[in-house]
Parts: C-alpha cells; sequence; structure tokens
C-alpha cells in the first residue's frame, strides 16, 4: 500500500516535470517584424499582338508596389521564368528566389488604340490565387490603369486603400537661382505626368486639395503681397478669394469644401486664424492673441482646427473647435513644432519638429499625445499625409536642392521621389479620387 | 354492436308475434277478396238458354197446347228462373252483404291491426331505443373496461421492457467501467515506462538546457523568423496569433498554420509568410533539442 | 510736385531709389551692392539743409548715406528683436521719411529657410512691423509704410549655413515713388 502511494506520487511529480520541460514543443514569441518589405514579383505582363508591348505595365505596377515601402519587387534578370498566366507558373522556382507573391499577366489587343488587360496574383509558398481580373484600356489610360492594377493588388496584400492613382500638388522652382520661376505643378502619385497649373516670378506657396480633388489653394505673390487663389484642375479657371490687407496665408479646406481656414493679418501685423466661407465671403475670426497663428489644418471630421501659435515662445501646436472657442494646445514635446497635417482618421498629425537644431519630421499620436521623429534630414518640412494615411510625403534638402521624399508612417520605409528640374517643395498629397 | 342490437330480448317475443298474425291476416284478406271475383259469372248463362227454337213454332195446335203449356211451362220456367234469379240475387245480396261485412270487417280488423302494428312498431322501436341505449352504455363500460385492461397491460410491457434494458445498461456500463479501468491500467503502466524512458531524455535536456544551447536555439530561430516579418499595418499591440510549424531535421518548414489569431486575413497570411521565409529554419548546436513541432506566437509590441 | 519742393538733394537719390525698387522687390543683395557702391561713387549732394559755398569741398551726408546704403536690417534666430545698429539706420530712415511725406517704402520681411514656411510668412511679418514701428517712432507716417512679408521664399543669399541665414534673416526697405 505504501509503495503504491509512493509510485504514485512519483509519476505525478515526473509529469509535471515533463509538461513543463522542452520536450513539450518549442515556444517562439515574435513582438515585432523587421522584415521591411514583402519579395514580390511582377512578371512583364504578355503581348499577343503584333510588335513591341504598347506599355510597360508591369514595370509602373512593380514601381508603385516598391513605393509603398512593403514591398520589394525582384529585378527581372533574376526571373528564372516568365509567365504570364496561373498556369505558367513553377512555384518551386519563386520558393528559390524567396518570392513570397507573383504577378501575371497579359495585355489583349482588341483594336488599334484598345486593350484588354489581365492579371493574377499568387501566393507562392500556398500556390495559391489571391486575386484575379480583366480590364478594358484604352492606348492613353494604360498607365492609369496600371495604377489601377497596383492599388489593386496593394489592398488585397495589406488590407489598405493604395495610393498609386492619386496625385500630388507641388512647388516647382526652375531657371537662374537670382531670378526664379516658381511653378505650381499636378503630377501622378508616382511623380509621371507633370502639368504646370501656374507660372509666376513671384513666390507660389501653400497648395491645398479641396476635398473633392477637382480645386486647388494655394498663396500667391504676384500681386506684391501673399494673396490666396482657388485654382481649377480641369478648366484650370481660378479665383482670387482673399486678398485682404497684410498677410492672406496657409489655406486649408474644411472637409465640406464649402469653407477655407486661413491666415491674415488684416494690416496690423498680427496674424491670427480665421476661417472663409468661399461663396458668400463671410470671415469668422477664430483666434486672437498677438502672437503668430498660422497653418490652420482642419481634422477630418471638420471639428477642430489645428495650428501653431508661439505665444508661449518657440512654436507649438494647438487646436481650436472649427466653430470657436477655446484653444488647446496639443504638443509639449521640445522647442519647436509647427505646421500640423492630422491624418485621414484623425489619430494622428504629422508636424515639423526642431530635433537638436534639425528640422524633421515627427508624427504626433493624438490619442496617447506620444511623439515620433520620422526623418533623419536637418531641414525637412511640409509633410503631407497620403489619402490612406500610411505614407508621408515631405520636401527635405539634397545638398542646395529641395527634393521631395516619402516616409511610412511608422518611420521604416524612407523613399526619395524621382527627381525633377530645379528645386521641388511644398508636396500636397490629393484626396482618394472621387468619381 | 350490430350483434347485440340484434339479439332480441325475451320480452320482445310478444308484440312480434301479434305483427307476423296481422300481417298473414292481411294477407288472406286480400287474397280472398281477389278469388271471390269470377264467382259471379254463371249468371248470364242462365238467361241464354231462354232463346226460342224456330223449328218447335211449326206446330200450331199442338203447338198451342203445346204452345199454352209451352207458355205455362215458359211461365214457370220463367218464374222459377225468376225465383231462381230473384233467389240468386237474394243469394249474391247476402253474399255481398255478408262480403261487405267481411270486408268492413277485415278493413276494421285491418284498421286495429294497423293501428296495432303501428303501436306494436312504436313499442318495438321504443324498446329498440331503449335497447340500443343499454347496448351503447354496456358497450361503452365493456369498452371502457377493455381500454383499462389494455392500458394496465402496456404499461406492465413497457415496465419490463424498461426492466430489461436498465438491466442491459448496467451490464453494458460495468463492461465499459471495467474496459477503462483496464486501459487505464494499461495507459497507466505506459506512461509510466514512457515516464522512466523520459527520465533519461529529461535529464540530458536539463545538460543541453543548462550549458545555454537551448536558449540560443530558441533566440536563432525567433531572430530569423522576426527578420522575415514584415508586420502589417493592421497588426497593432492587442493583436495575437499562434502559428503551428512543422519542420523537417533540415530545418525546412513543412507548414506553417495559423491555428488562433485574433488579426485580419492580412496578419494572418503575414505571419504564416513570415515562417515560410524563414525556412530552413536554424538548427541546434544538440541534436537533442531539435523539435519537429513548433509553436510561435506572433504578440507585437510596437504598431 | 510737393516732394519736388521739398528739396532736389533728395531728386536724384529718389531716382536711384526707383530704379532699384522698380523691380518690385526682386533685387537681391548683389543687386544692392553694386548699386549702391556705384551711386556711393557719384553721388556728392549737398546738405538739403543749406551751408554749402562755393568754395568749400562738398561732402555726402551721413544720413543720406545711410538711407541710400543701409536699406536692410538683420535679425537673430527665431527674433524680431532690432539691435543698436539697425535702431540707428532706422532712425536715418524715419527721418528720412518725415522729410519726405510723399515717399512710401515697403517694408519686405524675411526668415531663414529653417523651419516651416507660412511660420516663417509670421517670422518675417513680425520683423517688419518691428522696422515698422522703429520707423513710426521716428517720424515716418503710417500711410508711408506697407509691410510685407516673404518669408523664407526670397532669401538674399542662396546655400545654407549659419552665415547664410543670418543674410537671410532680415528686412528690406524698398522705396517706392
Amino acid at each position: 500500500m505504501r509503495g503504491m502511494v509512493l509510485r504514485r506520487l512519483l509519476l505525478l511529480v515526473l509529469t509535471w516535470l515533463v509538461s513543463g520541460g522542452a520536450l513539450a514543443e518549442l515556444k517562439i514569441e515574435i513582438t515585432r517584424g523587421q522584415g521591411e518589405a514583402v519579395p514580390i514579383a511582377v512578371v512583364p505582363f504578355g503581348w499577343t499582338g503584333d510588335g513591341a508591348a504598347p506599355y510597360d505595365i508591369a514595370g509602373v505596377v512593380a514601381n508603385d508596389l516598391a513605393r509603398s515601402g512593403r514591398f520589394q519587387p525582384i529585378p527581372e534578370r533574376d526571373m528564372l521564368q516568365k509567365p504570364t498566366t496561373g498556369a505558367a507558373i513553377d512555384f518551386a522556382d519563386w520558393r528559390i528566389l524567396d518570392t513570397q507573391v507573383i504577378v501575371v499577366g497579359q495585355i489583349l489587343p482588341v483594336g488599334a488604340d484598345s486593350f484588354t488587360l489581365e492579371f493574377r496574383v499568387f501566393d507562392v509558398f500556398r500556390g495559391e490565387q489571391l486575386l484575379g481580373f480583366r480590364m478594358p484600356s484604352e492606348r492613353d489610360q494604360l498607365r492609369a490603369t496600371a495604377h489601377r492594377i497596383s492599388d489593386m493588388i496593394f489592398e488585397k496584400l495589406t488590407g489598405i486603400p493604395g495610393v498609386a492613382a492619386t496625385r500630388i500638388a507641388y512647388v516647382n522652382v526652375v531657371g537662374d537661382p537670382r531670378q526664379p520661376v516658381y511653378r505650381l505643378v499636378v503630377a501622378d502619385a508616382d511623380g509621371e505626368n507633370a502639368r504646370v497649373m501656374l507660372e509666376s516670378l513671384q513666390p507660389i506657396m501653400s497648395p491645398a486639395w479641396s476635398p473633392d480633388g477637382r480645386n486647388l489653394a494655394y498663396v500667391s505673390f504676384e500681386n506684391g503681397g501673399s494673396q490666396v487663389f482657388v485654382q481649377s484642375l480641369r478648366s484650370g479657371a481660378r479665383k482670387r478669394v482673399s486678398a485682404r490687407r497684410g498677410i492672406n496665408s496657409a489655406p486649408s479646406w474644411s472637409p465640406d469644401g464649402k469653407r477655407l481656414a486661413l491666415t491674415l493679418s488684416r494690416g496690423d501685423g498680427n496674424l491670427d486664424v480665421y476661417t472663409l466661407e468661399i461663396a458668400t465671403q463671410v470671415l469668422t475670426r477664430l483666434t486672437d492673441w498677438p502672437s503668430i497663428e498660422t497653418e490652420p489644418n482642419w481634422s477630418a471630421d471638420g471639428e477642430q482646427v489645428y495650428f501653431t501659435s508661439d505665444r508661449t515662445g518657440g512654436p507649438q501646436i494647438y487646436k481650436i473647435p472649427a466653430a470657436g472657442g477655446r484653444p488647446e494646445r496639443v504638443t509639449f514635446e521640445g522647442s519647436y513644432n509647427a505646421r500640423p497635417r492630422v491624418s485621414p482618421d484623425g489619430k494622428r498629425m504629422v508636424v515639423v519638429h526642431n530635433d537638436r537644431g534639425n528640422y524633421r519630421i515627427a508624427v504626433v499620436d493624438l490619442e496617447r499625445a506620444y511623439l515620433q521623429i520620422l526623418t533623419d534630414g536637418n531641414l525637412d518640412e511640409s509633410p503631407s499625409f497620403a489619402p490612406n494615411g500610411q505614407v508621408i510625403i515631405y520636401a527635405a534638402r539634397e545638398g542646395a536642392r529641395g527634393v521631395l521624399s516619402l516616409v511610412s508612417v511608422d518611420g521604416r520605409v524612407a523613399q526619395r521621389v524621382a527627381a525633377t528640374d530645379g528645386e521641388v517643395r511644398e508636396p500636397a498629397w490629393s484626396p482618394f479620387p472621387v468619381n | 354492436m350490430a350483434a347485440a342490437l340484434l339479439n332480441p330480448a325475451a320480452p320482445a317475443r310478444g308484440p312480434l308475434l301479434i305483427s307476423v298474425a296481422a300481417h298473414v291476416l292481411l294477407l288472406l284478406f286480400l287474397s280472398t277478396n281477389f278469388v271471390m271475383m269470377p264467382r259471379q259469372a254463371p249468371v248470364p248463362l242462365a238467361i241464354q238458354a231462354v232463346v226460342v227454337n224456330p223449328e218447335q213454332l211449326v206446330d200450331s195446335e199442338a203447338a198451342a197446347a203445346a204452345a199454352r203449356q209451352a207458355a205455362a211451362e215458359q211461365r214457370r220456367r220463367e218464374q222459377q228462373a225468376e225465383q231462381a234469379r230473384r233467389e240468386a240475387e237474394q243469394r249474391q245480396q247476402a253474399e255481398q252483404a255478408a262480403a261487405e261485412r267481411r270486408r268492413q270487417e277485415a278493413e276494421r280488423a285491418a284498421t286495429a291491426a294497423a293501428e296495432e302494428q303501428r303501436q306494436a312498431a312504436q313499442r318495438a322501436a321504443e324498446q329498440r331505443e331503449a335497447e340500443r341505449k343499454a347496448a351503447e352504455a354496456k358497450a361503452a363500460r365493456e369498452a371502457q373496461a377493455k381500454q383499462a385492461a389494455a392500458a394496465q397491460a402496456k404499461a406492465e410491457a413497457e415496465r419490463q421492457r424498461r426492466e430489461a434494458e436498465a438491466a442491459r445498461e448496467r451490464e453494458r456500463q460495468a463492461a465499459a467501467a471495467r474496459a477503462r479501468a483496464e486501459a487505464e491500467a494499461a495507459e497507466q503502466a505506459r506512461r509510466q515506462a514512457e515516464l522512466l524512458a523520459a527520465i533519461e531524455a529529461e535529464e540530458a535536456l536539463a545538460a543541453a538546457q543548462n550549458s545555454g544551447a537551448l536558449n540560443e536555439y530558441v533566440s536563432l530561430i525567433q531572430q530569423q523568423v522576426q527578420q522575415r516579418w514584415v508586420q502589417p499595418a493592421s497588426a497593432v499591440v492587442g493583436i495575437e496569433c499562434t502559428v503551428s510549424v512543422r519542420q523537417l531535421p533540415s530545418g525546412e518548414v513543412v507548414e506553417a498554420r495559423v491555428t488562433r489569431c485574433n488579426g485580419d486575413e492580412t496578419v494572418r497570411r503575414s505571419v504564416e509568410n513570415a515562417v515560410y521565409a524563414a525556412s530552413p529554419l536554424p538548427l541546434p548546436r544538440d541534436r537533442l533539442l531539435f523539435d519537429r513541432n513548433l509553436t510561435f506566437t506572433f504578440k507585437p509590441e510596437v504598431d | 510736385m510737393k516732394q519736388w519742393s521739398k528739396g532736389i538733394a533728395f531728386g536724384a537719390m529718389a531716382l536711384i531709389l526707383a530704379g532699384c525698387a522698380g523691380k518690385s522687390g526682386t533685387a537681391t543683395d548683389d543687386e544692392f551692392g553694386s548699386e549702391s557702391g556705384s551711386a556711393g561713387g557719384a553721388l556728392s549732394w549737398p546738405d538739403d539743409e543749406g551751408g554749402a559755398d562755393g568754395s568749400a569741398m562738398p561732402i555726402g551726408d551721413d544720413r543720406a548715406s545711410v538711407v541710400m546704403n543701409d536699406r536692410i536690417v538683420y535679425f537673430a534666430y527665431d527674433s524680431a528683436e532690432l539691435d543698436d545698429g539697425s535702431i540707428e539706420i532706422l532712425k536715418q530712415h524715419g527721418r528720412y521719411l518725415a522729410d519726405n511725406p510723399g515717399e512710401t517704402v515697403r517694408l519686405e520681411g524675411h526668415a531663414d529657410e529653417r523651419g516651416s514656411r507660412e511660420y516663417n510668412i509670421g517670422l518675417g511679418e513680425r520683423r517688419a512691423v518691428a522696422v515698422q514701428s522703429m520707423l513710426l517712432i521716428h517720424g515716418a507716417a503710417p500711410e508711408q509704410l506697407v509691410t510685407v512679408s516673404y518669408g523664407e521664399e526670397r532669401p538674399a543669399s542662396l546655400g545654407t549655413g549659419d552665415e547664410v541665414w543670418a543674410l537671410n534673416r532680415r528686412v528690406e526697405l524698398a522705396y517706392a515713388r
């Protein structure tokens, strides 16, 4: 009897030992992803017509995906095979290349200038099709269609809407630096397809997209001082909406597109933030402090206007109800935080932050009041959120030149936008296209 | 029920006999009346016999005497005929009166009989209704009794069935318990043997673990997978995904499968792909530490 | 016409100033240097308060030369405070404007390239207003002055670094006619 009890006891202890020991499955905890980008293969699209393919669709798609920072397209020369249909893919070949996703497709001729594009996306590890579409496209729309394909792939793989089919506006300064020419430019999000909206010998500043993406508000000095204009992208027609005495500057659209928040000095040198109803020219003063109050930015829900104020000495970010009310300070970290831009979801804000003498882009978590520096330049400025809130475009200095750069909102991925002539500054990312 | 109704009771016998007698009488009366009709036919035959024979008229004297005689004879015959006729008439009248009497009597009798019969029929119907009711009541009583008996029998059968079943179930459970006990004993024995064998492995492992080799192995795998994990935007703090992984002795990942995950499709795919992308996984310095099955927990600490 | 009667001595100088400001604020540091340099050589004007006789060797008025040569005041980083040298220069301009009520001047405020552009518009404006106040103290009339801020949009000196930035944090006085 005593022997049995002892044996039982031993058994219990052993069971405990073994289950707590390493004979159970090894458990490994992963608390962060260090992988920067998913290796993806965008195989050149097949062309079944005569002559050369009408457009390098795969090239555009690969560039779009690379620019997002979340994908790393493998170079065409590394491809062991170039399938154009799902049936032709040998997944083992792609696993060797560590490719996780493969995109194949074809351009099929329909008429002289019309085509059908088809593409399929496969998960290499599982050999599963993730996405497949066929779509018509005219010759002059092939690039736009390629951007659409990029966005479809991006959204399927990340769960986030892509921004390849959106646009950017920026100020381009060209010519002799002592007698420069200022241009207001609108281009595709990849920097291609640039179109000059306005050219002037006087400075152009602060382009801002209307919420429907059809108009740009900006500041032009063409009449000797700063004045605010609104220009239609489609027709090019423009209207001067504020030419009051003193400064008229820093326009920001209300989410309903009916009002602008802007900065006026009314001739007494004191900059304050106002709202202006565009159609009626009804002006409402939002702030009334003797310090500089400027750079208003309307929150996506239309409730708040964020702005820069140096009432305490250095510039810091404040917010005030758009309907008027008591301003509230938002940033406290560091001596210099300026030019707020609130993310589309309203949870974050990007600012220009002085980091030990360097002007860098920082993102502020508005819920947790936590500031994170995203860039490492020394004269970074003018941050603007992509409409999906995932990427920020900003102006950086490359030598003496201003260039455009991208940084992911988590700061992990940074890229430079293809260089253009002259200096590029003040990028503004368009909203999603409105149909 | 029908049988019960057709079974006449003793008190019903009298009225039935009366009824039968009445019917026979009526039938007799009707048939008599019909048979008596041809008896009146002989009367015209007697008159036919009076027709003169023309040959007898030729003889005058004799004929006259004869005629007289004949006339007297005729008269006498006529008187006789008359008398016979009268008698016959009287007889007929008497007969008719008798017949009328009989008819009336029969009629009365028939009426009486009919009335009697009606009353009898009514009484019989009443009797039958009473009988039917009685029979019905009786039948109901009988049916009730029968039903009760049947229910009792059924209940009894059910009880017996249940008892039998319970007995079987007890038997089955007992058998199962025996089997379980046996299996448990076997399992215990097996486990004991296994555990005893495991002691050695445990000791070897403990030695390996103490040497730091296990920590090194785990962190090698951790690093390799971490470097391949492209954390999607939706993999935020609070997300936790467990991935079961099978690897070959070469470290090659055969399968990576999310078993529990509160993330979306993108997160699930990203964690599985991180393990696949890290294949082949690093191998431990000490082969003892190798495990074909690994469990990864992806639990982001930063968004 | 009024100005004409006020003093012929400033006529030529005003012409030069007008020529300079005629470019509507497009003047750069170098243009200033070259023009004021040549003006300095050509201009030997008698004092408008008189006192010069035929035999005397005329010397240039120091205030006139200040007004002609020193049309920029500079500022410290993120500051609109005027130092003593700037105050002295502005005193001369104030008196000149008081003496020449027909003159108007655009006060163009500038900032260095650091920080955000719109905030720098504010800084340029603040500097222009500081200059405006000083000119008013010294006799200028409000209607003679107009402020404008270019922020960092029109640097006087190209490039980057402390010296360049110091040259760009400024207010330019641009006389007009």
